[in-house]
């Protein structure tokens, strides 16, 4: 008796770990059920590799895997920091891989999708999709001449794989979100949306929900790829700066959580799609993924750089804190601590109820500042950034922007330690 | 007793010195006008005792790369980064020289007829990048192949011959018959799990294709373009 509830504890305790995916589960709920530090001791240490490390690690087994757009994907040792195997593939992977049994599953900007056996890295198999490119429009942001057709430097993610049964999902810049048979690669379905798709498919109760830059957020059957329906986010006809679901949902007790670029973070009915909530940011995205925990939601705005707690019943606000600089990285929450990454290099520890900051870690490369991309205080110094008048102004004051170091990437706590990557080329393990 | 302790004494002294540096992780910046290029090196010796190491450039998607023509000479260091930041046959490759002073390794870096300035402080032990080593084929995959795909609007005849060689790599006749014919040099050659892949790097052809029984089926690429390629048996001849 006594053993079988060992054997139950057991198995409720495995339950609750993370799994090895994009944002720590498959309805993306981005909770760690493990201690963190409550304070920062020092990096224990930091795996270099050849560029951005925009891809957040997941952890199986006690080996971390992740992408760098060096164009390998690596597996290493979560206590040593030592590298396992890398694995090249011919193009950036700002995707984050998901591991099942002994297979690890991600896309490369390359245009394929591949299967990985996680202890050797060996190819199992690809799925070549329709291509991969970044969100594109004219006169992007306000960039000139307004003719011109200008890639947006900050799509910077690609779409992560959730694992379901025997089928792995995800979208593609072609436009698509694609069901593939996890065994062989075998195409199951597709879903064609209007434009690229880089957030992640959540899922839940069999639905999977995910947007795309085509100004729609849906709901599709996981089995069928059939749309149960679609929720119109904002336009913005002319420089397209208001427009697109780059961030990627959490979906908890039949709500689907979700930013958007419109800067609204929008709760929906996940059964209907009809709009519960709205939390309007005045003009700033929410990039960020929602982190949703004890009947809160905990997201992050790009310009007016806020750190926002929301009551996940009514989307009042319970906490606001003014941070410095952009978040487009999405906060992981664990046991009260909230870690958020921040574009201006810095990774913030903060208390998941209020807000309030705990502690900061600086990158090497956000300390020495080059060309001045940072005010003294960590903002972002403008005149540094937007030195040119030509047309690319945006797309080099956002390159200017990433030499400090910035963490797009999601973070990944367990064993008292945070790994996060950063686009210093590092994957940091912090405690 | 006392003989004894002397004796640690002097085997630990003996150990640190073959534990003496320039081996292991080094991670710096070599300074480039107006900007600052981070480097890790990574620095031992192997089984044979010869240096062996590799280089990583953050930003420059150089990851373990490879090192050669490394000499240790008292405190003076120096080595070479092979093709991973230019062609050294062209001379554009990179070369560093460094003297070591305690944990600071530092010295000039030379790239493209450029030199400047780096510094490298020792950050831990050595992680040098195993290369990427060729594999023999299966049994039942060795022998002649032959096959077709179309390239940027141009078909192409492939024959592949491929013969095990022991330890060694897979000795490999590649030939492409398109309106010339060519006959690719091989760098690597793999099999693991029936994925067969073959790298001709002068080229930058790679073929990854599964074997199946009486097929090999999968792409071929070359730079950014691909395409699907389906190899089989030769028929036999008949008299």
């Amino acid at each position: 008796m006594k053993n079988l509830l060992a054997i139950f504890l057991g198995a409720a305790a495995l339950a609750a770990q993370a799994e090895p995916m994009f944002r720590g589960d498959a309805a993306h709920t981005g909770l760690y059920d493990a201690d963190g530090p409550r304070e920062f001791h020092r990096v224990r240490w930091a795996f270099p590799t050849g560029n951005r490390v925009v891809s957040s690690p997941v952890m199986q087994a006690g080996t971390l895997y992740f992408g760098s757009d060096d164009g390998n994907v690596y597996a290493v040792d979560a206590a040593t920091g030592r590298q396992v195997w890398k694995r090249s593939t011919k193009g950036p992977v700002p995707a984050t891989p998901a591991v099942v049994g002994d297979t690890l599953y991600v896309g490369s900007y390359d245009g394929h999708f591949y299967a990985m056996n996680s202890g050797t890295g060996a190819m199992r198999w690809k799925f070549t999709t329709g291509g991969e490119r970044h969100f594109e429009a004219r006169g992007l942001h306000g960039m000139t001449p307004m003719a011109q057709t200008f890639f947006d430097p900050y799509d910077m993610y690609l779409s992560s794989p959730v694992v379901v049964g025997d089928s792995v999902f995800f979208g593609s810049g072609d436009g698509h979100l694609y069901a593939l048979d996890r065994a062989n690669g075998a195409l199951r379905w597709k879903f064609k949306t209007g434009d690229v798709v880089h957030a992640s498919p959540a899922y839940a109760d069999g639905v999977l929900y995910f947007g795309s830059w085509d100004s729609y957020f849906y709901a599709v059957d996981a089995k069928t790829g059939q749309e149960k329906w679609r929720f119109h986010g904002g336009e913005d006809p002319v420089i397209h700066n208001q427009v697109g679901f780059q961030s990627s949902a959490a979906v908890v007790n039949g709500v689907v959580y979700v930013g958007c670029r419109d800067s609204n973070l929008y709760a929906l009915d996940a059964a209907t799609g009809k709009e519960l909530w709205r939390v309007n940011n005045a003009g700033s995205w929410v990039i960020t993924s929602p982190a949703v925990a004890d009947g809160r939601v905990i997201f992050a705005t790009s310009d007016s750089a806020l750190f926002q707690i929301v009551d996940a019943r009514t989307g009042r606000q319970i906490a606001r804190q003014q941070g410095k600089a952009f978040m487009f990285g999405s906060p992981a929450v664990a046991r009260g601590i909230a870690y958020q990454p921040v574009t201006n290099g810095m990774l913030e520890a903060r208390d998941a109820a209020s807000g309030e900051l705990l502690w900061t870690f600086r990158t090497d490369a956000s300390k020495e500042n080059a060309g001045w991309a940072l005010t003294a205080e960590g903002r972002f110094n403008t005149p540094m950034l937007f030195a040119s008048s030509n047309g690319e102004a945006q797309i080099v004051a956002a390159n200017k922007q990433f030499s400090t170091g910035s963490m797009f990437s999601s973070p990944l706590v367990a064993n008292n330690t945070v790994y996060v990557g950063s686009t210093d080329g590092n994957l940091y393990a912090i405690e | 007793m006392r003989r004894a302790a002397l004796f640690t004494l002097l085997s630990l002294a003996a150990l640190q010195a073959a534990a003496a540096p320039p081996e292991g992780r080094w991670t710096g910046h070599a300074r480039l006008p107006d900007r600052s290029l981070p480097v890790v090196v990574d620095l031992e010796r192997d089984k044979a005792g010869a240096w062996i190491g590799s280089l990583t450039v953050p930003g420059l998607d150089v990851k373990g790369a490879q090192l050669d023509h490394i000499v240790v000479a008292g405190n003076e260091v120096s080595f070479a980064s092979g093709n991973a930041l230019g062609l050294a046959s062209a001379g554009a490759g990179a070369t560093f020289k460094a003297s070591l002073d305690g944990t600071t390794l530092a010295g000039e870096m030379r790239q493209g007829g450029n030199a400047a300035p780096f510094t490298l402080k020792r950050t831990g032990e050595a992680q040098v990048d195993p290369a990427s080593r060729s594999t023999p084929v299966a049994n039942s995959t060795q022998g002649r192949w032959v096959g077709d795909y179309e390239m940027a609007g141009y078909p192409r005849h492939v024959t592949l011959d491929i013969a095990n060689d022991g330890a060694n790599m897979p000795k490999v006749d590649f030939v492409v018959v398109g309106k010339l014919t060519t006959k690719l040099p091989i760098d690597f050659v793999a099999e693991e799990e029936g994925m067969l892949r073959i790298e001709s790097r002068p080229y930058g052809i790679t073929l990854e294709a599964r074997v199946t029984g009486d097929r090999i089926e999968g792409t071929l690429e070359q730079g950014p373009m691909e395409a699907p390629i389906s190899l089989r048996r030769p028929a036999e001849k008949t008299t």
